[in-house]
């Protein structure tokens, strides 16, 4: 009960700021893993409010799938194209020094492992999955870089930065 | 005016460090509060060019513009923010046994601006030292890669 309702706190105010700051900048919003996770618990949250008589059964299911969406490294990306993000993700490889192949729904990178790639979505919202080594300290950085260059793009399309190819 | 200043020996030529530094759109990468940088001037690469930033202090976005004031190819480089913030950053660029000796010098007025008046100096002293420290350290990471 209190992991689901201090869960519920953190996701409202980074829902609230994330999605403010993107209005006022008119910019897309972009959910990180832990994001991700802690919506998925709020919902389990609002669930258990609304259903008290199955809350075990919520509680366990949004645990669950809260758990899975940050192993996985999920994301979620509103208002911008799959073209945008994978664009975005480029430019942040290359701005890193990396040597990146870009496929129709992915980005790899050989050394050190890393890949984006967009699960599924539609219209400008997107579920994106980042993976980048733990102990990577450029993959660390290539997350901290996608997040701003990917919430810095206008949601009308392309992208704010500046960045040799 | 107040100062942070860092330097770290980078394992990588010294064009190789200046070329990196010099190109504003990849500072994000490296500033850990630098949210973005918008193109207004910045070709050819040079005294002169001008960009948009916008900076995350504490939550807060700081926008603002700057202007590029040295640009000596590989030793020196330095921009100047012309609005928003007072704040100058000086890299200096030197060849050293095994890589490239790389200094900042960061200096910075936050006391006319509302944010200096509500934020408490010392706090924000030490958040732009922590910024100076990540950033040496994120270059490394980057060039020595």
């Amino acid at each position: 009960m209190t992991v689901l309702v201090v869960s519920s706190a953190i996701l409202g105010w980074i829902l609230v700021r994330e999605v403010l700051l993107a209005k006022i900048r008119s910019r897309a919003i972009v959910l990180v893993r832990l994001a991700v996770a802690l919506v998925v618990l709020g919902a389990g949250g609002v669930s258990w409010a609304v259903w008290p008589s199955r809350a075990r059964t919520y509680a366990a299911i949004a645990v669950g799938l809260g758990a899975a969406a940050f192993a996985a490294g999920m994301w979620l990306v509103v208002g911008c194209s799959k073209q945008t993000i994978l664009r975005q993700g480029e430019l942040v490889a290359r701005g890193l020094l990396l040597k990146v192949d870009r496929r129709d729904h992915q980005l790899m990178v050989d050394s050190p492992r890393m890949r984006v790639r967009v699960v599924g979505g539609f219209h400008r919202v997107f579920v994106v999955q980042v993976f980048t080594g733990r102990r990577s300290k450029k993959g660390v950085l290539f997350q901290k870089g996608l997040r701003k260059f990917l919430g810095s793009s206008p949601r009308s399309e392309g992208g704010g930065h500046v960045a040799r190819s | 005016m107040s100062h942070v200043r860092r330097s770290d020996v980078v394992k990588a030529d010294i064009e190789k460090c200046f070329d990196y530094i010099a190109e504003p759109g990849l500072a994000p990468l490296f500033l850990s509060s630098l949210y973005s940088i918008t193109p207004i001037d910045v070709e050819p690469k040079g005294e002169g060019n001008r960009w948009g930033f916008e900076y995350d202090l504490f939550g807060v976005a700081l926008r603002g513009e700057s202007v590029c004031t040295v640009y000596d190819r590989p030793n020196r480089y330095v921009w100047e923010a012309v609005s928003g913030v007072e704040t100058k950053w000086t890299y200096t660029f030197e060849k050293v046994e095994g890589g490239t000796a790389v200094e900042l010098d960061v200096e910075y007025q936050l006391a006319d601006t509302m944010l200096g008046k509500i934020a408490d100096l010392a706090v924000i002293e030490r958040l732009n030292e922590h910024e100076a420290d990540a950033a040496v350290k994120n270059l490394r990471v980057i060039l020595e890669g």
